[in-house]
C-alpha cells in the first residue's frame, strides 16, 4: 500500500512538473506577445503592407513593445494595419510619431517601427491612426542593383574592346603601347640622359675643387674680397658721377633758364641777329682795311721809300 | 457474402486487409471512447496506468529529449555560423522541436514502450483467458484494461511530450554553451522569439491524439490477439507497427490542418 501510495506521489510530482512547464512555456509566450498586459490600439495606413503579418512586431526605439492584431483592406490602395501596443509606452508614442516596414535582417520577418515624434504634439490617444512612410524595401534594392549591374556591364565590354585595341595597336595609345621604337627613343634617351648626368658631375666635381678659375671663383674668398673693393670704388665713382650729373643739371638750367651769354646765345635771336650783324659788319671792317692796307702798299709814299733804297 | 464480392471492390489482398484492420480499429476507438464516459470511473486502475505507462517512461524520455536537443543543436550551429545567423539557432531549434520533432519523437519512443507493453500485456491476457474470465466475473474488461489505458495514454503523452521539449531546449542550451557563451535567459528569449501559439497549441494537442492512438492501438493488438503463445509478440510487434505508422499519418494530417489554420 505504502509502495503504491509513493508511486501516485511520483506520477503527481510528474504531472504538476508537465503542467506546471506547459503553464509557464504559455505564459512566456503570452507575454512575449503582450496578452497578458494591458494594451492600446493604434492604426496606421499603408499603400502596401510588403508581406507584413498579423503578429509582426510592433518596435519602438529597438524594443519590441507590441504586435501587429489585425490587418485589413480599405480599398485598392489602402489597407489599414491596427497595432497592440503596450500601454506602458503610450506616454512615448506621441501623435505625430510615424510608422514604417522594416524587415529584421535581410531574410528575417517584417517588423513594424515607429519613429518617435515631437513632445509638442501630445500623447497618442487610443485608436489613433499614424502617419506611415513608405520605405525603399529590398526588391526595390535588387531592382536598382539589376539595373547597375546593366551599367556595370556594358562598361565592362567598353573596357574590353579599349584594351582589345590597345593590344592589337589601334589607335595613339595602342601605338603608344606597341610600338618598340619608342622603347628604343626611350632607351636612348636615358643613355644621353646619364651620360649629360655623368658629365654633369665631372663639372660640378670642378666648380668644387679651386684648381681652376671657376672653382677659385666659387670658392675662393680673396675674389670675393676683390670684387667687393671694386663694388665700393664703383660706389664711390657712381656718388662722384651723381655730383657730377647734378652740376651739370645746374649748369644745363642755367644755360636754358639764366640770363648768361651761351643762354642768349642759344634762345636770344635779336642777340643772335646783333651778332650776325655785328660779324657782316666787321667782316665789312675788315674788307675795308684789307682795302686800305692794299692801298696803302701801292701809295707812292710808301714807294718812295722803296726805290731809294734799291738805288743805293 | 462471398469472396468475389470483395475482389470485386478491393482484389487485392493486402489492401483489403489494411483497410479491414483501420476500420475495425476506428470501431474499436468508437467503443473504448463511449467506455470512457461510463461509470465508474476505475480511477485507482488509471493511476496505476498512468505511473507505469507515463512515470516509468520518463527516464527514457528525458535521455532522449536531452540527446535530441543537443544533437540538433550541434548539426545546425555550423551552417548557420556560415550565414551569420548563430543568433537564430536558439529559435529555430525551438521550432523545429516544439512544432515537430519533439512530438514525433516522443511519441515514437511511447509507440515502442508503451503500446508494445499494453499490446504485450493485454495479449498475454486474452492468451491466458484472464479476459474471458473477467467476462464472466460481470467486470467489463474494455472499461477496466482499455479504456484505463487509453486515457492514460491520452493523458500522459502529452506530459511526456512536454517535458521533453524542456529537456530538449537544457540540451540545446548545454551545446550552445560548447561553442559559445550565452546566458540562459538570453537563449529563452531568443527561443521563444519566434515562437507563437500557433506552434505551441497544435503541436499539443497532434500530442493529445498520438496519446489516444498508442493507447487504442496497443489495446486493440492485444486486446484481438488470437489463441497461442506466439500471438503475444506478434501483437507486440503489431502493435509498435501500426502505432508508429498512424503517428506518421496524423502527423501529416496535423501539419496540413495547422497550415490551413495559419492561411487563415
Amino acid at each position: 500500500m505504502q509502495n503504491k501510495t509513493s508511486n501516485y506521489v511520483k506520477l503527481g510530482i510528474f504531472v504538476v512538473s508537465a503542467i506546471l512547464i506547459f503553464v509557464l512555456a504559455i505564459y512566456y509566450l503570452g507575454s512575449k506577445q503582450h496578452l497578458f498586459r494591458t494594451n492600446f490600439v493604434v492604426y496606421t495606413d499603408f499603400r502596401t503592407v510588403k508581406g507584413l503579418k498579423t503578429g509582426n512586431n510592433v518596435r519602438f526605439l529597438g524594443i519590441d513593445v507590441g504586435t501587429v492584431s489585425a490587418i485589413t483592406i480599405i480599398n485598392e490602395s489602402l489597407i489599414r494595419v491596427r497595432m497592440t501596443i503596450d500601454e506602458d509606452v503610450k506616454q512615448f508614442i506621441k501623435k505625430d510619431s510615424k510608422v514604417e516596414i522594416d524587415s529584421e535582417g535581410l531574410m528575417g520577418s517584417k517588423i513594424i517601427t515607429i519613429i518617435p515624434g515631437t513632445m509638442s504634439a501630445g500623447i497618442v490617444d487610443d485608436d489613433d491612426t499614424l502617419e506611415s512612410i513608405e520605405t525603399v524595401n529590398v526588391e526595390d534594392i535588387l531592382s536598382e542593383l539589376e539595373r547597375t549591374t546593366g551599367y556595370t556591364t556594358r562598361v565592362a565590354s567598353n573596357l574590353d574592346e579599349i584594351t582589345r585595341k590597345i593590344n592589337q595597336g589601334e589607335g595613339d595609345l595602342g601605338m603608344l603601347v606597341n610600338e618598340t621604337s619608342l622603347k628604343n627613343e626611350l632607351d636612348r634617351s636615358t643613355r644621353e640622359i646619364n651620360l649629360l648626368v655623368q658629365e654633369l658631375r665631372q663639372v660640378i666635381s670642378k666648380f668644387n675643387s679651386t684648381d681652376n678659375d671657376m672653382g677659385r671663383l666659387l670658392n675662393n674668398n680673396s675674389v670675393t674680397e676683390r670684387f667687393a673693393g671694386i663694388a665700393e670704388n664703383l660706389d664711390s665713382a657712381s656718388s662722384d658721377a651723381r655730383k657730377i650729373t647734378q652740376e651739370l643739371n645746374r649748369a644745363a638750367e642755367a644755360i636754358n633758364y639764366g640770363s648768361g651769354t651761351i643762354h642768349r646765345l642759344i634762345y636770344d635771336t635779336i642777340f643772335i641777329r646783333g651778332i650776325d650783324t655785328t660779324l657782316l659788319n666787321v667782316n665789312a671792317g675788315i674788307d675795308e682795311v684789307i682795302e686800305t692796307a692794299d692801298a696803302i702798299k701801292k701809295s707812292w709814299i710808301i714807294n718812295v721809300g722803296s726805290k731809294k733804297g734799291k738805288n743805293k | 457474402m462471398n469472396g468475389t464480392s470483395h475482389k470485386g471492390f478491393l482484389p487485392y489482398q493486402p489492401v483489403r486487409e489494411i483497410f479491414k484492420e483501420i476500420g475495425a480499429i476506428a470501431s474499436f476507438s468508437t467503443t473504448v471512447t463511449r467506455q470512457l464516459f461510463k461509470r465508474p470511473l476505475e480511477l485507482p486502475e488509471l493511476l496505476r496506468q498512468s505511473y507505469y505507462l507515463g512515470y516509468k517512461a520518463l527516464p527514457l524520455v528525458l535521455i532522449t529529449g536531452f540527446i535530441l536537443g543537443m544533437v540538433l543543436t550541434i548539426q545546425m550551429r555550423p551552417l548557420l555560423v556560415d550565414f551569420g545567423a548563430e543568433s537564430e539557432l536558439p529559435g529555430l531549434v525551438t521550432i523545429s522541436i516544439v512544432r515537430e520533432i519533439g512530438p514525433v519523437i516522443i511519441a515514437l519512443i511511447c509507440a515502442g514502450k508503451i503500446a508494445s507493453g499494453i499490446g504485450a500485456e493485454l495479449g498475454s491476457m486474452r492468451v491466458t483467458e484472464q479476459i474471458d474470465a473477467m467476462e464472466v466475473s460481470g467486470t467489463n474488461p474494455l472499461k477496466f484494461l482499455v479504456a484505463t489505458r487509453v486515457l492514460s495514454t491520452t493523458f500522459m503523452v502529452p506530459l511526456l511530450v512536454i517535458v521533453a521539449d524542456f529537456i530538449s531546449l537544457i540540451g540545446s542550451y548545454t551545446a550552445m554553451n560548447i561553442h559559445s557563451n550565452i546566458s540562459l535567459s538570453l537563449y529563452l528569449s531568443l527561443s521563444f522569439d519566434d515562437l507563437t501559439f500557433l506552434d505551441v497549441i497544435p503541436a499539443t494537442v497532434k500530442t493529445v491524439v498520438f496519446g489516444f492512438i498508442i493507447g487504442i492501438v496497443g489495446s486493440y493488438k492485444g486486446y484481438h490477439a488470437e489463441m497461442g503463445t506466439e500471438s503475444v509478440g506478434i501483437a507486440a510487434n503489431s502493435a509498435v507497427v501500426t502505432a508508429s505508422l498512424s503517428i506518421f499519418v496524423i502527423d501529416l494530417l496535423a501539419v496540413q490542418i495547422t497550415d490551413l489554420i495559419s492561411i487563415l
